[in-house]
């Protein structure tokens, strides 16, 4: 993409005291991709958007939003929720938007809509200490989308939630993704970002592992099953091709590792051509855990 | 501006804690206010019986003396008022919504000046709480009314206004130091009642003036009574420069601390 990235972050680095929080982020997301965020805990998501949302003071490094040189007044085209919902207790789930409609100048008009987004229509005028962890969940992403952000930053926004709650939770992020709405999501969920995102960072102990689109780091890691009564001759004839990256045996199988993506039925029939017929194929996808796993393993050797 | 106080309106207007501590304070002041003399005289008859000398009964009330007289009664309160800014500003950090107010698009000296709004409202409401009831007293007690008399000592009404407005700057400050209600209360009530107290008697006079407490207590000196006279004591009946510079000094110091706390910090 030749357009300027929403978000270009540039060497961020971050101590808390002595301790490395974040080491050297850069990073630049892009008009309407979903970016996950993916990490342990600890592993500086929070930091990062923090740094982002100008909660966090940067050590070092730098960033801009929408081109530009940070500034309060771009926040409010930001819709943010940072770990926890953050309300007047006292007040009202109503009152408490209010807040921060004025905040960012969105008018009030907005808020009813927002409610009803988030599905919070019947408890709006209820006080905020009186809602469930989901409802206040859901009104932290309602007050996120006042004043019709360009860009949604969400920390952990299923975090704590029961399993119906979560799958509410995500069906909004979807439906707000689907309004074409950049989102940065971070987690440690990663079927949570398999699930929803379009790009995704991997972080560990505040440095970038990885980055790139979800479907290729699920494509790139495809690994496909074969079986045959000479598996001598299949793994010779398999190893010639150019698209194999890797192989091993693996309970009288043989597990191929793909550099690209080649369909199985391409597969079989090149290895029917060498006279090779297979009594087992089958391809396996690796999941983004898998991947995620294997990426920390290698960080830790 | 005014967008800010009214983003700060929506934060306490419906908070019934705040109504609380604010009608109590009324009350409080409604009550000491029209009580004290009563209180007095018949604190002071008492003794007055034994006494050799007669100590005569006196009004507080009768313009222009009112002004001073419940000024300086007001002034003892202030502490109450250092509460309540104390308790919403370290809300904002406990409830944690100084980050969703800075994550929403506030920047953080807009928040300081929220806050430095608060303080000059509170201050001001105080000081109508004062000025009501000691004006409808001394209309009620002077027997010769004029608008001359009534208005001749009335800058001590002002003089209040700026030593809340310096107190409230002194609590503003803890409040941003600490972050923590109770910690913050504890400080400054240590520092109000024994610290610099202690500090005071230690250092000789002059130079103990230049001490916050010390300094702006004294805008608003000791009324002159009947009773002090008998005494020949004479207390200050204006208000003097140095006070006012001192303490205005102060209300800069502890101001630009607070922009100074918050320029780097994480929230």
């Amino acid at each position: 993409m030749t357009h300027t990235p929403i978000l270009s972050i540039k060497n961020l680095t971050k101590y808390y005291g002595n301790l490395k929080a974040l080491d050297d982020l850069s990073l630049d997301v892009y008009g309407g991709e979903i970016l996950g965020f993916l990490g342990p805990n600890g592993s500086g998501k929070t930091t990062t958007l923090g740094i982002l949302l100008g909660i966090l003071e940067a050590s070092s490094g730098s960033f801009s939003w929408f081109g530009e040189p940070p500034t309060p007044q771009q926040r409010k085209k930001i819709g943010a929720l940072l770990e926890t919902p953050l309300f007047y207790p006292y007040l009202s789930g109503y009152d408490n938007l209010k807040i921060i409609a004025r905040i960012k100048d969105a008018p009030l008009s907005e808020i009813d809509e927002v409610f009803k987004v988030v599905g919070l229509e019947d408890r709006k005028n209820s006080k905020f200490k009186t809602y469930s962890l989901g409802m206040k969940q859901r009104l932290a992403i309602g007050a996120a989308l006042l004043g019709n952000p360009d860009v949604m930053i969400l920390d952990e926004p299923t975090n704590g939630l029961d399993p119906t709650g979560i799958v509410e939770i995500r069906d909004l992020i979807i439906s707000i993704a689907k309004r074409g709405m950049t989102i940065v999501l971070a987690s440690h969920l990663l079927d949570e970002v398999e699930k929803i995102c379009t790009h995704v960072v991997v972080l560990e102990q505040g440095k970038k592992l990885h980055a790139g689109r979800v479907s290729e780091v699920l494509k790139s890691s495809e690994t496909i099953e074969l079986a045959a009564y000479d598996m001598e001759r299949l793994k010779t004839a398999i190893t010639e091709e150019d698209f194999i990256a890797d192989s091993h045996s693996e309970n009288g199988m043989l597990v191929v590792e793909l550099s690209r993506h080649v369909d199985p039925a391409e597969i079989n029939r090149l290895l029917a051509n060498k006279g090779v017929y297979v009594s087992h194929l089958s391809a396996r996808k690796k999941s983004l855990e898998n991947y995620f796993l294997e990426l920390l393993s290698e960080q830790n050797v | 501006m005014f967008r800010l106080i009214k983003i700060d309106f929506y934060k306490y207007g419906k908070s019934r804690t705040f109504w609380v501590l604010f009608i109590t304070y009324l009350v409080t002041m409604t009550v000491s206010i029209i009580g004290i003399e009563q209180f007095l005289n018949k604190a002071l008859g008492q003794t007055g019986a034994d006494s050799a000398v007669p100590i005569p009964k006196f009004s507080f009330y009768s313009f222009p003396y009112v002004w001073h007289n419940m000024a300086y009664l007001a002034g003892m309160f202030k502490i109450f008022l250092a509460l309540i800014i104390i308790f919403f500003v370290t809300n904002e950090f406990s409830y944690r919504t100084l980050r969703q107010n800075i994550m929403n698009g506030m920047s953080r000296n807009e928040f300081i000046w929220s806050k430095i709004l608060f303080v000059i409202i509170i201050s001001m409401a105080a000081t109508l709480v004062l000025f009501f009831p000691s004006l409808i007293m001394g209309i009620i007690k002077t027997k010769a009314l004029t608008w001359e008399v009534a208005t001749r000592k009335s800058f001590f009404i002002l003089a209040y206004f700026y030593e809340l407005l310096v107190f409230g700057s002194f609590a503003l400050f803890i409040a941003f130091l600490v972050k923590r209600s109770a910690l913050a209360i504890g400080l400054l009530a240590f520092y109000y009642f024994i610290l610099e107290k202690i500090i005071v008697y230690k250092l000789p006079d002059d130079i103990a003036a230049f001490l916050p407490i010390k300094a702006m207590g004294s805008l608003i000196d000791v009324p002159n009574s009947a009773l002090m006279k008998l005494f020949g004591v004479n207390f200050r009946e204006y208000v003097a420069t140095q006070d006012i510079i001192v303490s205005f000094v102060w209300m800069t110091i502890f101001i630009a601390g607070v922009f100074l706390l918050m320029r780097k910090r994480d929230i």
